[in-house]
């Protein structure tokens, strides 16, 4: 049912002025993987400076709520793409 | 540091803080800290959910109901289901205190969609905003921050006075001067590699509570909700599937439920014992070699003819389920296929220890709903939304009028800063093993060996590991060295409470040698009345937990001898009112 293939994410880091360089990461998903928890892939594999919050991870919370390419979006409720940007205090 | 005082301190803003938010308000100045979104946070705006009370209170409410029930019925209920280590104190402040709660929740708004005979049927969206409009009638009485995260409790004398917290947005170490402190921060779902819970349940209220010198009870007491979607990423740990008719297989295919012992088939597959039930049947599969991929079941719906299958999506429009959409993955099932599912931790029986006034085992400490423990003795099946209400005002009153009539001396500055170093540690020290990684191995050996099915070997070993951690764990030191939004910071200052919660969790599990309730053991499958109707009692002594034991409070006499595990379900089940 799953296919693993590699995405590449443009991640915003956090800093004092709200924008912080951009870093680019390349993770394996499987199909129907969410932005959270590609970066939670990120953070706990690749860079644990790559911060973000979330809470419940079921589109209830409201407390993943990020830029993502551009747009405020919940980044549990958002299916990862190849090339996505996102910027998690973004919303700040 | 920068000092805030409040008249009651409230730790957690999930239902049980803003129930008792709006409570200590009628008394007192009142402060709601919050880790995660502000009123949105926990696991209330997860809930089912139902709001249970006994019918009688309900057709007092004006919802239909013959009126049979009464609280007391609905306690003896609560204790049997309990397997009769239920705190009897709290059952009777539980079944007498929920008609009010649901009468107040509908003053603020809830939305009822349905009735059935001891519970009103909403969502833990409405319940949660229900409660939001409660707090906001308070005005300004309820002062509120979010991303602020209680690091620890401060005590003088022997009292509890306030607590030192980590403002995560700026990085910055805060000391809040309370005359009451209410701990309502829910339970520790993310020391499971496998949990149905928010991020931000890591035990932070029940391991303060215990550094601080509280007793804990009931730790080993852990409920796992079994069918819980173990993939796709973007919906592992919802409970969807748990309310939808499916058939569960294991890697070869075979109905394992089907070899269910036929007394207790039906309520594992009809009530709401499935939770206790089905989690053992589908850990049992896992552990002989008979699991799915990932480490489950196959969930198939494939048994259900076409029509009757678009029935059910008929109500369930979008296949839409809390902030969800299903649609994908239920057209796969709908063409046969099977998800994969399994048990995952879901609430704790088990927490701080209260009283009847949810006053915990220190002076000026009192806890409310999922954090505390004894309520539900070693098995719940009434509402945890209820106990959150229920806990929340009567925590809420207690500290409120606590703190109206105290007075507290300032706390000294170096007594506060010495409770923050060991975080700023954390941030000062040379990089260590990555907190990831440590976390990673605690979840995975909590899931494994203090989860569904225990063990005496598997205890004791977990026992070990957990002590190795803990030692690694002393001298963490994160790679990002920024102060604000840290989230490596955060989750090493989590995995120290996660750490010691599952520690005294798996101490208890490996203490209680016989099966009770959610607490199985392979290898003393049988609930012994004669040796085991007793809590376990733990407490933090010179850094090292300490265990004890504690006498059932109870009215009702239990036979002291010892019963199959099947046999004693069947029993308690043949024992229900309803």
């Amino acid at each position: 049912m799953a296919e693993e293939r590699q995405v590449t994410l443009s991640v915003r880091s956090w800093s004092k002025s709200g924008r912080g360089p951009v870093q680019e990461y390349t993770i394996p998903v499987l199909d129907e993987t969410d932005v959270l928890s590609a970066l939670e892939h990120i953070h706990a594999h690749l860079d644990p400076g790559v911060a973000y919050r979330s809470s419940c991870r079921r589109g209830v919370c409201g407390g993943c709520r990020m830029l993502i390419d551009g747009e405020l979006r919940l980044a549990c409720e958002t299916e990862v793409r190849d090339g996505m940007e996102i910027d998690p205090y973004g919303s700040e | 540091m920068r000092t805030l005082r409040t008249g009651v301190l409230i730790i957690g803003s999930g239902g049980a803080g803003m129930r008792a938010a709006i409570e200590a308000a009628k008394h007192s100045t009142v402060t709601l800290v919050s880790k995660g979104p502000l009123g949105r946070s926990g696991a209330t705006v997860l809930a089912g959910a139902d709001v249970m009370a006994d019918g009688a209170s309900l057709r007092r409410l004006g919802f239909e109901n013959d009126g049979s029930d009464s609280p007391d019925a609905w306690a003896q209920d609560i204790v049997a289901e309990g397997f009769h280590l239920n705190d009897e104190r709290l059952v009777e402040v539980y079944v007498e205190g929920a008609g009010a709660e649901v009468g107040a929740l509908v003053r603020w708004g809830l939305s009822v969609r349905r009735v059935i005979p001891r519970a009103v049927l909403t969502t833990g969206v409405s319940i949660s905003a229900a409660l939001r409009k409660g707090v906001s009638e308070c005005g300004s009485s309820i002062s509120a921050v979010d991303n602020v995260m209680v690091l620890d409790l401060v005590k003088r004398d022997g009292q509890v006075v306030g607590a030192v917290a980590l403002d995560r947005t700026t990085g910055d170490l805060l000391l809040i001067e309370a005359r009451a402190t209410v701990l309502a921060t829910g339970g520790w779902h993310q020391a499971y590699s496998f949990n149905a819970g928010p991020d931000e349940a890591t035990g932070d209220g029940q391991a303060m509570a215990y550094r601080a010198g509280a007793e804990l009870v009931d730790m080993e007491m852990v409920t796992f909700a079994p069918n819980i979607l173990l993939a796709p990423p973007r919906h592992r740990g919802s409970l969807w599937f748990y309310i939808l008719p499916g058939m569960l297989l294991n890697r070869n295919g075979d109905a394992f439920l089907s070899w269910l012992d036929p007394r207790v088939a039906k309520l594992a597959l009809t009530t709401e014992w499935n939770k206790l039930l089905v989690s053992h049947a589908s850990a049992k599969e896992v552990s002989a070699g008979r699991g799915s991929p990932l480490g489950g079941a196959y969930f198939s719906m494939k048994h259900l003819p076409w029509n009757v299958f678009d029935a059910i999506a008929a109500e369930h429009p979008g296949w839409r389920f809390q902030g969800d959409d299903f649609s994908h993955l239920m057209g796969k099932l709908r063409d046969g296929h099977a998800a994969e599912v399994g048990p995952a931790a879901e609430y704790f029986e088990g927490g701080i220890r209260i009283d009847e006034r949810c006053q915990t085992t220190l002076a000026g400490l009192y806890a409310a709903g999922e954090c505390t423990g004894g309520l539900f003795g070693a098995n719940r099946v009434a509402a945890a939304t209820t106990e959150m209400l229920v806990h929340g005002a009567v925590a809420g009153r207690a500290a409120g009028e606590a703190a109206a009539g105290r007075k507290v001396p300032p706390i000294p500055k170096q007594d506060a800063e010495a409770l923050g170093e060991g975080a700023l540690a954390i941030l000062d020290r040379p990089p260590s093993i990555p907190v990831e990684e440590l976390r990673e191995q605690l979840r995975e050996l909590a899931y494994r060996d203090v989860g569904v099915l225990r063990h005496k070997e598997s205890l004791e070993g977990a026992v070990r590991s957990l002590a190795e951690l803990a030692d690694a764990s002393g001298t963490l030191g994160v790679a990002t060295k920024r102060k604000e939004q840290n989230l490596e910071w955060s989750r090493a200052i989590e995995l120290r409470n996660m750490l010691q919660v599952v520690q005294a969790s798996a101490l208890a599990a490996l203490q209680r040698a016989e099966s009770r309730g959610v607490h199985y053991r392979e290898d003393c499958p049988a609930v012994d009345n004669k040796r085991w109707r007793k809590h376990i009692v733990v407490q933090f002594r010179q850094d090292q937990p300490a265990l004890s034991f504690a006498d059932v409070d109870s009215r009702s006499a239990v036979c002291a001898e010892i019963v199959p595990y099947e046999d004693a379900i069947v029993r308690a089940a043949e024992a229900l009112a309803t």
